[in-house]
């Protein structure tokens, strides 16, 4: 990981002197001089906590953390610790040093980094009381170790997704046969057909026809909504393109999610959002922006879905069909 | 039959599973299938063709060679392939490795709330919801797709990589249990075992998946 050295933090060093070292001048807000009375000397600050008087102590990394987990161990691996044996007071210090940079660019992510710092400082108190040895069991368990081992645990699937990303981009190398990507070219579409609801219909049979079963288990499945459809198939049909009317369902797995494809289409339609083409009579059926290459008005191809009883009566045979499907 | 089988896989636009061949070529055994897509990747080789037959998840498809991969790009100009965020790979990893799991395992291992990346996922159908965890409230399980597949170019789950071994130090079982005593735990034989074996007992197979090898089983 690279480790972006912002000037302002360094620059913050000199200023160390007037505040409490744990406290704000990771986040290199200037502190009023004096500071309150919990602050402290710099020279005060016991051995184990020179490393805050090196202006490396500075050197944060702002953004690029996954969460919590990741951040620590950024932070092991820079300091190059033992992860067995975690300096703990050290690195809890640097990790609320870093989260309190983080929360002044306001990261939405702030309250499990919080969560993070509360365990640390809990492992850091229980370090520095006095074990309590059990009187039956000699050893005690090392505070940290819960700990390391979600961290080890977290390493592992770092590094595994770090090797699929190899395999995505292996992957990527190879290109397939393609049909999904908008049609940009000339279709040369006839405009002055019309599509029959039929048309439209039997489209949509063979849509469910292609359809593979997936659904194994009795899985409660996502809610659907229309809208959500709308803004996918706005971004599928692209500014400009032209699509298979097939290949707005492509993304869906079960008939309902076909179906609420399918009224969102007519519904996009409706409000002139899209447009439908067909080069003959009972042709595959294409999907478009309304005044594609064409004049406003000049879209004599729209099929007529005004009226809502239309849409209404087809919504319910679709409702009736899967009732009795079911 | 091996033509045929060219033009099917040249024509189609997903990868073409022994079942749905099957169905195709009723009579064709799944040996037969293997072995004319092996003559035709060998021909392809052989003859310098800029395509090969890849299987991606679980199904076999006509695909452009890698090396020409820059030139294909720059014929599509969009990129249709859209690369995952690190986050999104995090939780992909997570449930590959893992599954069936839950959002909330998912969570306890990352630190971090998920539902972002596994709504992403899911709408992209690399997840999907597999079944329901008989904890409390039943959390939804995830689970990896054909599509995953697809998108990493696996044949199968058995295909991923092996997951790291918890530090390079600690392959060995003798560290291992030296470890677990500096932070004050007993490891058990059998412990280090379940450790040590491979991560494939929870393959979840789909319903397609199941059906393929029904078929090649009967």
């Amino acid at each position: 990981m690279v480790d972006n050295t912002n000037e302002d933090m360094t620059d913050s060093g000199p200023d160390i002197e007037d505040g409490p070292v744990v406290a704000d001048e990771g986040a290199g807000k200037p502190r009023p001089s004096g500071g309150g009375p919990e602050s402290w000397n710099l020279d005060s600050l016991p051995p184990e906590l020179d490393y805050f008087r090196s202006s490396e102590a500075y050197q944060v990394e702002l953004t690029g953390f996954q969460g919590p987990m990741d951040l620590l161990l950024h932070l092991i691996d820079r300091e190059q610790v033992d992860i067995y044996d975690i300096p703990i007071a050290r690195i809890t210090d640097q990790f609320i040093r870093h989260i309190e940079v983080m929360q002044t660019i306001s990261l939405d992510k702030a309250g499990e980094f919080i969560a993070m710092a509360a365990t640390l400082l809990v492992i850091k108190m229980k370090m520095l009381m006095p074990s309590h040895r059990d009187d039956e069991d000699d050893e005690m368990e090392d505070p940290r170790a819960e700990l390391v081992r979600k961290l080890l645990e977290y390493r592992r699937f770092k590094e595994a997704a770090e090797s699929l990303q190899e395999r995505e981009a292996e992957r990527q190398a190879y290109h397939l046969r393609q049909t999904r990507f908008p049609f940009t070219g000339d279709l040369d579409l006839e405009p002055q057909l019309r599509i029959e609801m039929f048309d439209l219909l039997s489209a949509l049979a063979g849509i469910f026809d292609r359809m593979q079963s997936r659904t194994v288990h009795d899985v409660v499945r996502e809610a659907y909504t229309v809208e959500e459809k709308m803004s996918l198939i706005e971004e599928k049909v692209g500014s400009g393109g032209t699509v298979r009317f097939e290949e707005l369902f492509s993304g869906d797995t079960i008939k309902m999610e076909v179906i609420v494809t399918f009224i969102a289409i007519l519904e996009m339609v409706k409000r002139g959002r899209l447009q439908f083409m067909q080069t003959e009579p009972r042709g595959p059926i294409w999907i478009q922006h309304p005044g594609v290459d064409r004049e406003v008005g000049d879209q004599p191809d729209l099929v007529e879905l005004d009226e809502d009883h239309a849409l209404e009566g087809l919504a319910d045979d679709l409702s009736n069909e899967l009732e009795n499907e079911s | 039959m091996k033509r045929e089988l060219e033009a099917l896989l040249f024509a189609t636009d997903s990868p073409l599973t022994v079942a749905r061949l099957k169905k195709i070529f009723p009579e064709v055994e799944t040996a037969e299938l293997k072995a004319a897509v092996d003559e035709l990747t060998g021909e392809y080789e052989a003859s310098g063709h800029a395509f090969t037959v890849v299987e991606f998840g679980g199904g076999w498809q006509i695909a452009t060679k890698p090396e020409f991969s820059p030139i294909v790009e720059k014929m599509l100009k969009t990129r249709r392939f859209t690369r995952l965020s690190k986050a999104g790979l995090e939780v992909l990893a997570i449930i590959a490795y893992r599954q069936p799991l839950t959002r909330l395992d998912i969570d306890d291992i990352r630190g971090v709330n998920s539902s972002g990346a596994i709504s992403t996922l899911t709408e992209r159908n690399l997840i999907a919801v597999v079944g329901r965890s008989q904890a409390v409230g039943n959390p939804l399980l995830y689970g990896t797709t054909r599509e995953f597949l697809n998108h990493l170019g696996l044949k199968g789950l058995g295909q991923l990589p092996d997951l790291p071994e918890i530090e390079g130090v600690i392959d060995d079982r003798e560290e291992l249990k030296e470890f677990a005593s500096k932070v004050g735990r007993e490891v058990t034989d059998e412990e280090l075992e379940d450790y040590f074996s491979a991560p494939e007992e929870n393959e979840v197979v789909l319903e397609d998946e199941k059906e393929d090898e029904e078929i090649r089983d009967a």
